[in-house]
């Protein structure tokens, strides 16, 4: 047993391994919606001005101020101190969708600013309701606004599922320093993990490159036509 | 009920001398990083044969796996060739390299967004040259960059508590063995570890974006 060669020893990590990595994927995907969704909004519940902005912002220093690792934690032992007590997995993807949420919530109120006025004074004079003015014309172009920096932070996301491996879920990385922990073969397992995230991440950041070199073409040619009322038919689309 | 609350004080003496850990290994691996960044984005800029495509893998390949792994790596890997590190530089060591690689992303994009025409009107008007990179080009790029740049700082004082994970004493290591000892308490170890990131996150960021409006192109 001690003389089996790589490919001997692959064949046992395989099945540990291949279920850690449909664990961070679910993880990964879990959190980027849970963070996206509460981002979006706080974003949009949020006025301009006034106190309730004030106390969001307070909210927003404080959430990006304290580390990820240390907001799981938190979730993860003072939970159940007050006699909630969570499993291991949601306690994680709720402590890091809420880390998260203070960042996205200023990604999409920037992006939101940056929708024109006119968009939502045209939605109205349309006769559009609130709720398809948000839904049809602000979010998907302010969405369109922050794509390359939302896509920069969901891969931010899927790096830091990593960090479930402390609070004893069996995600990727902390299968392979289970397995490394009894063989010591760290060298391997982790040139191993490394290849998978790569497998994983690049695919995923050269798509959304794809997809956000193709919405500014569209948005470009529809500019130089008119960009108001391209801007007007592309949120009224259905 | 009174003394319930007496260990409180000392537990902040105790976890925000642990902070000072955090502030040394921001403060001796940014500067590193930095090092790192200037060189690895000058071969890219330049395009230095062989040695352009393996900064473009190694940027690539730690902006895409997380700073846990390459912590560990270093840690446990490192050894296995000969190089046993103590968990304090093996923790810098990661830093620098890990930060560095963002950094360079951050400087080569402020290079790339000089535009042609500066460069050209400064070639008009006479300078060239070594000349042209010490007063156009530099001058430029770092303004370009310090914003990112700012942010990077911040998020790698932020990642700092990771290294309580290889046993490095950081704030987060001493709030966790504190934790271990002392179970049913974890609430205000772990609040003074999210004040101690407060007091020192939000004042800093607040002064970078001042600096950054001061120092704004155009």
């Amino acid at each position: 047993m001690i003389d089996e060669g790589f490919f001997d020893r692959l064949q046992g990590y395989l099945p540990i391994l291949g279920s850690a990595v449909l664990t961070t994927i679910g993880l990964a995907v879990a959190i980027a919606i849970l963070a996206s969704l509460l981002g979006i909004g706080l974003a949009v519940i949020t006025p301009e001005r006034g106190w309730f902005r004030a106390a969001i912002n307070a909210y927003i220093h404080v959430g990006r101020a304290i580390p990820v690792l240390v907001q799981l934690f938190a979730w993860y032992y003072v939970l159940p101190q007050f006699g909630i007590v969570l499993p291991a997995t949601v306690a994680g993807v709720l402590a890091i969708s809420f880390a998260y949420c203070p960042y996205l919530a200023e990604v999409f109120r920037a992006g939101i600013l940056a929708v024109e006025v006119g968009q939502r004074e045209a939605a109205q004079v349309l006769g559009l309701s609130r709720w398809r003015t948000w839904w049809r014309v602000i979010l998907p172009q302010a969405i369109r606004n922050v794509l390359p920096i939302w896509t920069s932070y969901l891969v931010s996301i899927f790096k830091d599922t990593s960090l479930f491996s402390f609070i004893a879920v069996p995600e990727l990385f902390g299968a392979a320093k289970a397995i490394a922990a009894l063989n010591f073969r760290y060298f391997e397992l982790f040139a191993i993990v490394t290849v998978v995230y790569l497998m994983l991440g690049l695919p995923v950041i050269a798509l959304l490159r794809r997809v956000e070199r193709r919405l500014d073409r569209g948005q470009s040619r529809l500019h130089r036509r008119s960009p108001r009322l391209a801007g007007l038919i592309r949120g009224a689309r259905r | 009920m009174k003394e319930r609350w007496t260990y409180v004080p000392d537990l902040f003496g105790v976890l925000f001398a642990a902070g000072l850990v955090n502030v040394q290994l921001t403060v001796l691996a940014f500067p590193l990083a930095i090092a790192v960044a200037l060189v690895t984005a000058a071969i890219r800029i330049v395009g230095i044969p062989f040695l352009a495509p393996i900064v473009v893998g190694y940027v690539e390949i730690v902006r895409t796996t997380p700073l846990l792994l390459h912590l560990f790596f270093v840690f446990y890997v490192l050894p296995l060739f000969g190089l046993v590190l103590d968990a304090w530089p093996a923790a810098v060591l990661t830093f620098a390299l890990h930060f560095g690689a963002y950094l360079s992303e951050v400087f080569r994009a402020a290079h790339t967004s000089i535009s042609t025409g500066v460069l050209e009107a400064a070639t008009v008007l006479g300078l060239r040259g070594a000349t042209r990179v010490r007063r156009i080009t530099i001058p430029v790029a770092i303004r370009v960059a310090f914003p990112p740049t700012a942010n990077t700082l911040i998020e790698a004082f932020r990642s700092t508590p990771v290294v309580a994970l290889v046993a490095v004493p950081d704030i987060l290591f001493a709030a966790l063995s504190y934790i271990r000892a002392n179970p049913g308490t974890s609430i205000v170890p772990l609040g003074i570890v999210a004040l101690f990131f407060c007091v020192t996150c939000i004042p800093t960021t607040m002064l970078l974006r001042r600096l950054e409006r001061r120092w704004r192109v155009g």
